[in-house]
């Protein structure tokens, strides 16, 4: 009976061998396919592109509706300054706080455009979700590292596993690296085509109670963008929703934090008037091409006249 | 803490261990203590509910025991169960049971407030309510001894690897396991262990895969054309049986690590040529339930009716399972279509057995091909019922499915179709050639640690790790 | 009334309801031998059995059968 259970020790012991040298052969395929990947179609893989690459002199931060509203060559032309729209669809709070700080890490851009909303200090449980995302940096940069622990006190051992980091890249990584490189000309903006009808106006859900965790890492950040003198204009995105979020406690907290080190919040594009029109829009939260050209200009003049 | 998650991947290598060190007159309370800890994990306040629940079995069936009257018995049995079923009435039912009383009341002009109930459902509720019921009804069928161990009862209505989703077992095939408590084997820990990684391959790879998919579309049923939805209305099946499937493998597994065998829930369902054997071979621990505690007893008391005692009994248990799945309308309405089908196989059985016999169909490929299609077809269809939220819903759908065409949505990916084909290939191999193509068991070692790996591979890097609840849960 | 008679009826019962001309009776034969006994035809034989032979059974003692000899055995008992 001993003997048996000798074997089967012996047995589980090679299979975990197995498995380890699977896991860390695949870990260093992936890794080379994501380097060449970037390269060769940055908006395909804008985080790894951003985290790694990006050097413009201005930069634009937020989640889709920033990766869809902010045209790229607008801003250059008129502000005589590179220009890349660093815009992620689905990705929130911890991984724009992780993508500025990476890019700290490498350089001061001049000027961060950043797209938020009045709830953006509040709890958001896609946000925590979508920190995995920050995985295959967690390596390499202290601050990912940090973020996923957020996610789940088990990440920092979860990723000791290059399946686990790499989950799900495998096929993109392969197509990326075997086709040939897409230049991109709109320097990140992703313009939305979309045939969808406008949209009807509906109300926006907004959640009152800041979220002290996101708090505190807001504040690090921008006390970290101060230090270094980068300029930082925070912007409300339009969307096709109406509102009232003056009363927000989450929305308080963002105007506190940004007031304290000096930056401004350009709040009254969110629900302008021109802009407030359903042809405009592919849905409630994310405008058109047409009215991202549109959004970018009005911005851009505020941007001048700051 | 659920089987996929990482804290389970920890917690059970130490539970197994454990248990095999414990001296075994004492493995019945530590693996009680580790089911009770387990689902306080998720929700300790309804333990009290579990315990109340397992106290009311016991003593009970303890009370039966000890009575020679057979009506008394039977009495003793029906209280026991009325009391059993109280809770999974109010935490289920008596919403939804209040909001139809409430709008047929108003329909007729009486307008009522009785309040609602807004508690969490305990999760397990229904699997272990009717585990209990099985229980009392085989002690007053003297189909099983009376269990005095109060710990073993306990364990039996709460073991971690099927309290959640099942399968539901059965009083006569754990209680003389848990008498003996075995130690674990090497064949058994190769055996659960074998299970488990394909049960990870099934919920990870391809159920959550392909509900990323099956709820971007049914979730937003009225952006998508009829052809999107009857192409996610095909898929829904597959999800299911790997979700549920895969849950079931895990719990198998999970016991047969500690040298327990609990009953397997199913068996290649797609393979069925028709609904009857689709429902001898899906869920089959919950089917075999509604055999032997609500459809033989129905049939029976039906039978001076023949076929037509059949049709009743059948629609009836139907509308239990219906019931069983759901407090709404959707479930009932679910329910009975398996019924409709069912009767209706039963009423044609003659029919298609002399075509059959008559012309050799049975051992033509292309007719087996053809009712393996078309049962699947019948079954995707009713689960249009089982997936939409509502009535009116599920009538869109199917509005939508005949009437709208467009072009399709598809993003199922790559990597889905992927999974799906393996556990394609593996069912087919299973069904057709059992004993050709033996990869977890073959008789080379390499080929079998090859196999684990690759399977342990895919569930890492092409499984859904962020995130996937499972189907069953709330139940 | 003899086995042989009883075994006689209770394969023309087999016959008529499960369709297959060919069954023949064994004292070990359970339903997974037969193909379309199922819960769903097996009622049905039932109830045939109590019409042919004149007995009533107990949901009980339907709960006890495993196998065919176990039929023949309780046909003979209620008979007597």
């Amino acid at each position: 009976m001993k003997n048996e259970w000798l074997k089967l020790l012996v047995k589980v012991l090679v299979f975990c061998v197995l498995l380890i040298s699977i896991d860390f052969g695949y870990g260093k395929i992936c890794r080379y396919m994501e380097e060449r990947s970037t390269v060769h179609n940055p908006t395909s893989f804008t985080a790894e592109y951003t985290m790694w690459h990006v050097n413009e002199d201005v930069l634009i931060i937020g989640a889709s509706e920033a990766q869809h509203s902010y045209v790229s060559k607008i801003l250059a032309d008129n502000l005589g300054m590179s220009v890349y729209n660093c815009g992620e669809d689905g990705q929130f709070f911890y991984y724009q706080n992780a993508m500025v700080n990476g890019i700290l890490d490498r350089y001061c851009p001049k000027l961060i455009i950043w797209s938020v909303n009045p709830s953006f200090l509040s709890f958001n449980p896609l946000a925590k979700e979508r920190i995995g995302a920050l995985k295959p940096f967690a390596d390499e940069n202290a601050y990912c590292r940090d973020m996923l622990r957020i996610k789940s006190k088990y990440e920092p051992l979860k990723i000791k596993s290059s399946c686990y980091v790499y989950n799900s890249d495998i096929l993109p990584f392969v197509v990326s690296s075997i086709s040939n490189p897409v230049t991109d000309n709109n320097w990140g903006w992703v313009p939305s085509n979309s045939k969808a009808s406008p949209p009807e106006i509906k109300e926006a859900k907004y959640v009152n109670e800041t979220d002290e965790t996101c708090l505190s890492i807001f504040d690090l950040t921008l006390s970290r963008l101060k230090k270094n003198n980068i300029d930082v204009v925070f912007v409300f995105t339009p969307s096709y929703e109406t509102g009232v979020y003056d009363t927000l406690d989450s929305y308080h907290s963002l105007l506190n934090t940004t007031n304290k080190y000096g930056y401004p919040i350009i709040e009254d594009l969110y629900h302008h008037d021109t802009l407030m029109d359903s042809t405009l829009y592919r849905d409630n939260m994310h405008l058109n091409k047409e009215g991202a050209v549109l959004f970018t200009t009005m911005l851009t003049e505020k941007l001048n006249y700051k | 803490m659920t089987f996929t998650s990482f804290e389970f991947l920890l917690f059970f290598p130490v539970v197994v261990l454990l248990y095999n060190i414990i001296p075994q007159k004492l493995r019945v309370w530590y693996l009680l203590v580790v089911s009770y800890v387990f689902y306080a994990f998720m929700q300790p306040v309804y333990l009290v509910l579990l315990a109340a629940v397992t106290g009311i079995t016991y003593g009970f069936t303890r009370w039966m025991g000890a009575t020679d009257d057979d009506d008394k018995k039977k009495r003793i049995m029906i209280w026991g169960i009325i009391l059993v079923l109280l809770p999974l009435f109010f935490f289920k039912y008596y919403n939804f049971v209040n909001e139809s009383i409430t709008a047929l009341l108003t329909a007729i002009g009486f307008h009522t407030a009785i309040p609602k109930i807004s508690w969490m459902l305990p999760v397990g509720i229904s699997f272990y309510t009717f585990m209990s019921i099985g229980y009392l009804v085989d002690v007053n069928n003297e189909e099983v001894e009376v269990e005095t161990n109060i710990g073993s009862v306990g364990l039996f209505l709460s073991f971690f690897p099927y309290i959640l989703s099942g399968p539901i077992e059965r009083a006569g095939n754990m209680f003389p396991q848990l008498k003996k408590m075995p130690t674990s084997q090497p064949s058994d820990l190769t055996a659960g262990l074998k299970l488990m990684l394909w049960g990870y391959f099934m919920k990870l790879c391809v159920a959550d895969r392909l509900g990323i998919y099956v709820d971007a579309v049914f979730n937003n049923f009225v952006n998508h054309n009829g052809t999107t939805l009857a192409f996610a209305t095909l898929l829904y099946p597959i999800q299911v049986y790997a979700d549920l499937g895969g849950y079931s493998l895990l719990a198998i597994g999970a016991a047969r690590c500690m040298g327990l065998k609990i009953i397997p829930n199913f068996n290649r369902p797609f393979f069925a040529t028709s609904m009857s054997e689709l429902w001898r071979r899906w869920h089959m621990s919950f089917i075999n339930w509604l055999t032997d505690y609500i459809y033989t007893p129905l049939s029976f008391a039906l039978r001076s009716w023949k076929i037509w005692g059949i049709v009743c009994a059948l629609m009836l248990t139907f509308l239990v399972s219906g019931i069983w799945h759901g407090a709404a309308i959707t479930s009932i309405v679910w329910g009975l279509v398996q019924g409709v089908y069912l009767s209706l196989e039963a009423l044609l059985q003659k029919k298609r057995s002399s075509m059959e016999s008559k012309h050799n169909l049975n051992k033509k490929w292309w007719y087996i091909l053809i009712c393996c299609v078309v049962v699947y077809l019948l079954f995707a269809f009713s689960q249009i019922f089982g997936r939409c939220a509502t009535l009116s819903d599920a009538w869109i759908v199917i509005r939508k499915i005949f009437n709208v065409r467009g072009s399709l949505f598809e993003e199922v990916t790559t990597y889905g179709w992927f999974s799906i084909l393996i556990l394609f290939v593996k069912d087919f191999r299973d069904e057709f050639f059992p004993n050709q193509f033996r990869l977890f068991e073959s008789s080379h070692i390499v080929i079998r640690f090859i196999s684990y790996a690759v399977i342990a591979f895919l569930i890492v890097s092409i499984g859904v790790l962020d995130g996937g609840q499972f189907i069953y849960f709330q139940f | 009334m003899e086995r042989e008679l009883i075994i006689e009826k209770l394969t023309s019962i087999f016959h008529d309801v499960f369709g297959d001309n060919s069954i023949v009776l064994r004292d070990d034969m359970t339903a997974a031998d037969v193909e379309n006994w199922d819960s769903l035809t097996h009622m049905l034989m039932i109830t045939k059995v109590e019409e042919v032979f004149g007995i009533k059974f107990k949901l009980k003692e339907l709960n006890k059968l495993k196998m065919v000899g176990d039929l023949i055995t309780i046909i003979e008992s209620k008979l007597q």
